[in-house]
């Protein structure tokens, strides 16, 4: 069995190129770098270093070779004979890698199922759409799937330099299950660890958005605004936590009325949340986990898209809201969407900027509770850098 | 020569990029170069002795704008010019000078009573900002008569201009003497989250962006363009930007500077009335 991975990134590597290796599959990356692609091949193995309460745990991925995404050529003869396809590049990127995976598909003879593991609910269907202009308009694509895959492991940081010759290593916590879109597949899957195929995946996707991902956002945010570095220490802020906890229960809130309380869950998902954001071994820094704020204020991501689900359940979406206008402060002069975020408040102010970027303006409590913070803590923004005291409002 | 970057706080606590590359530039071809933050230095003014330095006004904020007008007052060179600064700083008596210079604007007021914004807003959203504004704060689009009379009574002067939808392309056009630099943005709903990019600069647009120079007397400066159905309307202008998503823009702002420093070059904000060209505000025309 083989398997085509394109994206050798964090995600790619550390856990998709782990749970197929174990799976007995082979693996080969193509891989964005020509660096990485001559690392990869020279070296041909990496360690998956998963970290937790549980203790440390080290996996070789072995016998692993890889293609630069550069030649054209040599992905397209890849996935041709592959048994799978996955890709790992970040939903921005799909369109970027659809036409290696039309030129794979084109030279094919059986159908083949491309995963995408995006953590997205449309990221299957739109990367279908991305590869069918690469293709003729009466080309058979439907014999091939494309579904979302929605993960659990965050991989944290990649250590090792690819010019030497020992072997990579990939940290991330010790969360393995993948679920599958089942809607996006044609024929069976093989086998692989960890994974489950999920007629409800669009349910599923909203609970990891509603829940771990907006508390993690959360976590990044406020942890911004008052000036720690890494997430694992500003959980472990009091006030922090207290408001990522109510950010947990009105997404579970949420979920609960739309989906039932059978998938929100109960007490002990959201204190597995807070565990997996606490866990300290993988040193996730705020600015990761904070990046992108542009993407993360859009109207179906995480934080708006739970306020939303959780108004529509008459939840009020007060922590929510904190989270939202936390997320409007985010600055990063190494991230270019936090640059956008800002230079769109500087041009026309926050509120503005927030209605044109997620839809949220006072017509909606959900704009308005957002708005209130803004307000808030713009107020004690323009006379100090840090905030030391979330519910008092006090800035340093 | 010697350069003294007024720089700002910043969170986290590093200078700049534009500010750091083109320090290193300017060390590698032998001039001296420092950076000083105002809020962080204890300066006496009332006997403040130059040195010859350059002085680069980088920050923004009121401390070191006053600073640069002490020094200015002093006979100490100041990029951009200290009165240059402040009059596109101060967002009302910008708008004036970008008016002389012929750069289309949106139709803009000002008062200090509300309330006579409400006939205003039934006929077009209008966008309150603050005269001396700083990372947005206190800017607020106003729809409706509703959302004007919620407007807080002012604590510092306030300009007000049509909010301009944009319908086409945000255009950020950052310049350095004579080179200027292009990031654009599409405009929708769904493209907010990604970044600008870089992309060639027409002829038009450089000529635009030469003549919002020589309105205010401004060397290192960007401006922010929005597109309407009417035309394309300056929104704002600043000095000495970040230049951000926009390589080898250090090169050119080093060259500037070195040129400016060494008398090459000079700057000066019009004298009043000196403009000849015709007002093209946006939405003037019919």
């Amino acid at each position: 069995m083989k398997t085509v991975i394109i994206g050798a990134g964090k995600i790619g590597c550390g856990l998709a190129g782990q749970l197929l290796h174990d799976s007995g599959h082979e693996v080969v990356f193509v891989a964005r770098s020509q660096d990485f692609t001559e690392h990869l091949n020279r070296v041909g193995r990496y360690f998956v270093r998963l970290v937790g309460q549980g203790g440390i745990r080290e996996m070789l991925v072995d016998g692993v070779r890889a293609v630069a995404a550069c030649e054209t050529e040599f992905v397209a003869e890849e996935i041709a004979d592959a048994d799978l396809v996955i890709t790992s590049v970040g939903f921005d990127n799909l369109q970027l890698i659809a036409r290696l995976i039309a030129e794979g598909i084109k030279r094919r003879t059986a159908p083949v199922n491309v995963l995408a593991f995006e953590n997205s609910g449309s990221a299957g269907p739109s990367l279908r759409s991305f590869v069918a202009k690469y293709l003729p308009v009466d080309f058979p694509l439907d014999r091939h799937g494309f579904a979302g895959v929605l993960i659990s492991r965050a991989v944290t940081q990649r250590l090792g330099d690819i010019a030497a010759n020992a072997p990579l290593v990939f940290v991330g916590d010790p969360y393995s299950r993948i679920i599958v879109d089942s809607a996006g597949l044609r024929g069976p899957l093989p086998h692989v660890e960890g994974m489950i195929v999920a007629d409800n995946y669009d349910a599923w996707v909203q609970k990891k958005f509603c829940m771990f991902s907006a508390a993690h956002a959360t976590t990044a945010y406020l942890g911004h605004l008052k000036g720690y570095k890494y997430v694992h220490t500003a959980i472990r802020d009091p006030q922090i936590r207290a408001a990522v906890l109510t950010v947990i229960k009105e997404g579970q809130q949420g979920l609960a009325a739309r989906y039932g309380a059978e998938l929100a869950g109960d007490e002990s998902d959201c204190r597995e949340i807070l565990e997996r954001i606490g866990n300290a071994y993988l040193c996730d820094p705020i600015s990761r986990v904070g990046r992108e704020p542009c993407r993360k204020l859009k109207s179906e991501d995480r934080l708006v898209g739970t306020a939303r689900l959780a108004e529509a359940a008459g939840v009020e979406p007060r922590g929510l809201g904190l989270a939202i206008a936390a997320a409007m402060f985010y600055t990063n002069q190494k991230d270019p969407s936090a640059f956008e975020l800002q230079h769109q408040v500087l041009i026309m102010g926050g509120e503005e900027t927030l209605r044109q970027f997620s839809g949220l303006d006072n017509t909606s409590k959900s704009g308005r509770l957002a708005n209130e913070s803004l307000y808030r803590l713009t107020d004690g923004w323009r006379r100090g850098g840090v905030i030391t005291n979330l519910d008092k409002m006090v800035w340093a | 020569m010697k350069l003294c970057f007024m720089t700002a706080r910043r969170d986290p606590p590093v200078p700049s990029q534009i500010v750091l590359d083109a320090s290193e530039i300017l060390s590698r071809r032998g001039h001296q170069v420092r950076s000083e933050i105002a809020e962080e230095t204890l300066t006496q003014i009332d006997s403040l002795k130059t040195d010859g330095s350059l002085y680069l006004l980088k920050s923004y904020t009121e401390l070191s704008l006053s600073l640069a007008g002490v020094l200015h007052a002093q006979g100490a060179r100041v990029l951009n010019p200290y009165p240059s600064c402040v009059a596109c700083r101060n967002k009302i008596i910008s708008l004036q000078y970008l008016r002389a210079g012929g750069i289309p604007v949106p139709r803009s007021w000002i008062t200090a009573d509300m309330s006579l914004l409400i006939p205003l807003v039934k006929k077009m959203p209008l966008i309150v900002k603050p005269w001396m504004g700083w990372r947005g704060i206190g800017i607020k689009v106003v729809r409706t008569p509703e959302e004007v009379k919620a407007l807080p009574v002012p604590e510092a002067p306030l300009i007000v201009q049509e909010f301009l939808e944009g319908t086409g392309e945000d255009l950020r056009l950052y310049v350095a003497g004579e080179k200027v630099f292009a990031t654009r943005k599409p405009f929708s709903a769904s493209s907010f989250s990604i970044p600008g990019r870089s992309c060639t600069v027409t002829p038009a647009e450089r000529e635009l962006a030469l003549r919002c120079g020589r309105a205010f007397g401004l060397g290192l400066y960007g401006l922010d363009l929005i597109e309407t159905p009417t035309g394309a309307s300056v929104v704002d202008v600043n000095y000495f930007p970040g230049y951000k998503g926009t390589p080898n823009a250090a090169e050119a702002v080093a060259d500037y500077i070195e040129n400016y420093a060494a008398g090459k070059v000079s700057l000066e904000l019009p004298a009043p009335g000196s403009a000849s060209l015709p007002s093209l505000a946006a939405g003037d025309a019919g």
